[in-house]
């Protein structure tokens, strides 16, 4: 073991949120990553140096971000299970090959640790901004995952499920952690009590047509022998251009749409706290569903029925969810570090209000701001 | 694991500048809450610079689920700079004990807390002739007097994370500063 040696798999040690990333990434199997050092999310980049060189991996430090996700996409294609990780600005530069990435349906994770944006922003300050581009940071249009931890234990047990659903659905999955959960150390267990999915790269039918039960071609790799094209322009089963024929585009749009909705209810992870009587419930997603929990709690203190519904799945939507939370309650409030992102998104799904509760000072929200904003609600 | 179990939570705040072993204080506390069987949350603020600036460790030490990680109100504050001291220091009457190390702070004459000085610049410079063991100093005092973490657990964090060069060092500075706690009347 190069460096550092590894920790016990049984016993809870103390750890950073972007130190288990990596763990959790050698763990389910990455064998490559190639990335570009940013605030607040460089640990993931040391650590994974460190593990792949031990590993017999692939680890390459590229020349900016495009290039690191473009490296990303060539290593999956490799056949190996590949990872970067960046920070919002990074993000925006890795948009165009990751609408590559979704098209080509190609397995990857990408671990965003979210700072305090627009542009450079504060750097070592926390932010939940790139909530929507996880979605909509693409042309056209995209379905990918994105999944969102809370804690030092989840940056471990989320990255494994990102790979395992990327595996699975061939579509780029992104961890969408913030600096504050990236840069906390907790106790964590960094078990080995998990599934590990691997793509089908056999069997019948075409790599980009044809395909599975669940909607998932086969996936064979560069290099295994088969002749194979891959490309971003719109493509038959094979994965030969076909540029002009509407009903090929409109089927391969469609398909790629409904690999990942078809199957919400095993993607989206939803969790509820004290929900049962609730009149009033937060909506909360990573660092943030933590000052809703606490909040919740003295609310609860002091006579008031709160309660939380903490998405672990952010995209796909938990459209359901949040429908079934406003028939529950008279009133929903987000939190969240952005001017009302995911605010603006429950809206769409429930007649109930949703009030944003919206921070960006670059701290996290401390429980009673919300308590306090609960209490002045009419 | 001395400790029964159940105890309220703490939330200790250390600040200073980057650069004084401010953050690594932090994680050594951290790792020996860990090693007393308990939950923790160890944060740290810092700015972009490399040194020098503010620099911020934050832990919360509990026996059950942490649900908001940063400090609140600091049960424990340690401050190595006036900068952190001015604020950070409680504000009237306030339960927080206030470490200071006179070397940086002159505390203020309104503030509340209940204070304790610790020279630990000035005693790390006569025993090992620089400044960087002062943290440890500060460790070796705060655990004697608040029994926020165990002695046995602190060892071994220090041990843990101290490469083994400096280790011996690590544990005399650690042992001053209980010293200095047992005479300062713990």
């Amino acid at each position: 073991m190069a460096g550092r040696k590894r920790v016990a798999e049984t016993t809870e040690v103390l750890l950073q949120g972007n130190v288990a990333v990596a763990e959790a990434a050698i763990a389910v199997g990455c064998r490559f990553f190639g990335g570009y050092p940013i605030t607040p999310s460089s640990e993931i980049m040391v650590r994974m140096a460190e593990l792949l060189r031990a590993d017999d991996g692939v680890f390459i430090q590229m020349e900016d971000e495009l290039a690191s996700i473009c490296a990303v996409i060539g290593a999956s294609w490799s056949g190996a299970k590949s990872m970067t990780a960046t920070s919002g600005p990074g993000l925006s530069l890795m948009q165009e090959a990751l609408g590559y990435a979704y098209f080509t349906e190609t397995p990857l994770v990408l671990v965003d640790i979210q700072r305090a944006g627009p542009a450079t922003g504060q750097a070592t300050h926390v932010g939940q901004g790139d909530m929507m581009q996880f979605k909509y940071g693409s042309h056209g249009d995209v379905f990918p995952v994105a999944l969102v931890p809370w804690s030092v234990q989840e940056c471990y047990d989320l990255t494994i499920r990102a790979f395992n659903l990327s595996e699975k659905f061939r579509v780029p999955v992104f961890l969408a952690a913030d600096e504050a959960v990236g840069h906390l150390r907790e106790n964590v267990v960094l078990h080995r009590n998990f599934e590990v999915v691997d793509r089908i790269k056999e069997g019948a039918g075409d790599p980009f047509g044809s395909p599975l039960p669940d909607g998932v071609p086969i996936m064979p790799a560069f290099g295994d022998g088969g002749r194979l094209m891959v490309t971003g322009s719109t493509h038959d089963g094979r994965g030969f251009r076909k540029v002009d024929d509407p009903e090929i585009h409109d089927t391969l749009v469609t398909r790629l749409m409904r690999k990942t909705l078809d199957h919400v209810d095993e993607i989206v992870e939803v969790e509820e706290y004290m929900l049962d009587d609730a009149e009033i419930a937060f909506f909360a997603y990573g660092v943030s569903a933590r000052s809703a929990l606490a909040a919740a709690k003295r609310l609860r203190s002091k006579g008031v029925k709160a309660g939380l519904l903490r998405a672990l799945t952010i995209w796909p939507f938990p459209e359901k969810q949040v429908t079934q939370l406003g028939a529950r309650v008279k009133t929903i409030v987000v939190p969240e570090l952005n001017k009302g992102m995911i605010t603006g998104v429950a809206r769409g799904f429930t007649g109930t209000p949703v009030h944003a509760f919206a921070q960006t000072n670059g701290k996290i929200i401390e429980p009673d701001s919300l308590v306090k904003f609960v209490e002045g609600l009419p | 694991m001395n400790h029964a179990m159940n105890r309220s939570p703490v939330q200790v705040r250390i600040g200073g500048e980057a650069g004084q072993g401010v953050i690594l204080a932090g994680v050594m506390l951290a790792q020996a809450a860990i090693g007393d069987g308990r939950k923790v949350a160890q944060s740290a603020r810092y700015g972009a610079a490399v040194r020098g600036g503010e620099a911020t460790a934050d832990l919360v030490i509990s026996d059950t689920p942490i649900d908001y990680p940063h400090v609140e109100t600091p049960d424990i504050l340690v401050v190595f700079s006036q900068q952190t001291y001015d604020k950070f220091a409680p504000a009237g009457t306030g339960d927080t004990k206030v470490f200071y190390d006179p070397f940086f702070v002159t505390p203020s004459k309104t503030a509340g807390g209940s204070l304790w000085e610790i020279s630990a610049t000035e005693m790390a410079i006569e025993k090992f002739g620089k400044s960087t063991s002062s943290n440890l100093i500060v460790l070796g005092f705060i655990a004697q007097l608040t029994e926020v973490v165990s002695e046995e657990s602190l060892l071994a964090a220090i041990e843990q994370n101290l490469p083994s060069r400096h280790r011996a060092a690590g544990l005399e500075a650690l042992a001053m500063g209980k010293k200095a706690a047992v005479e300062a009347g713990a």
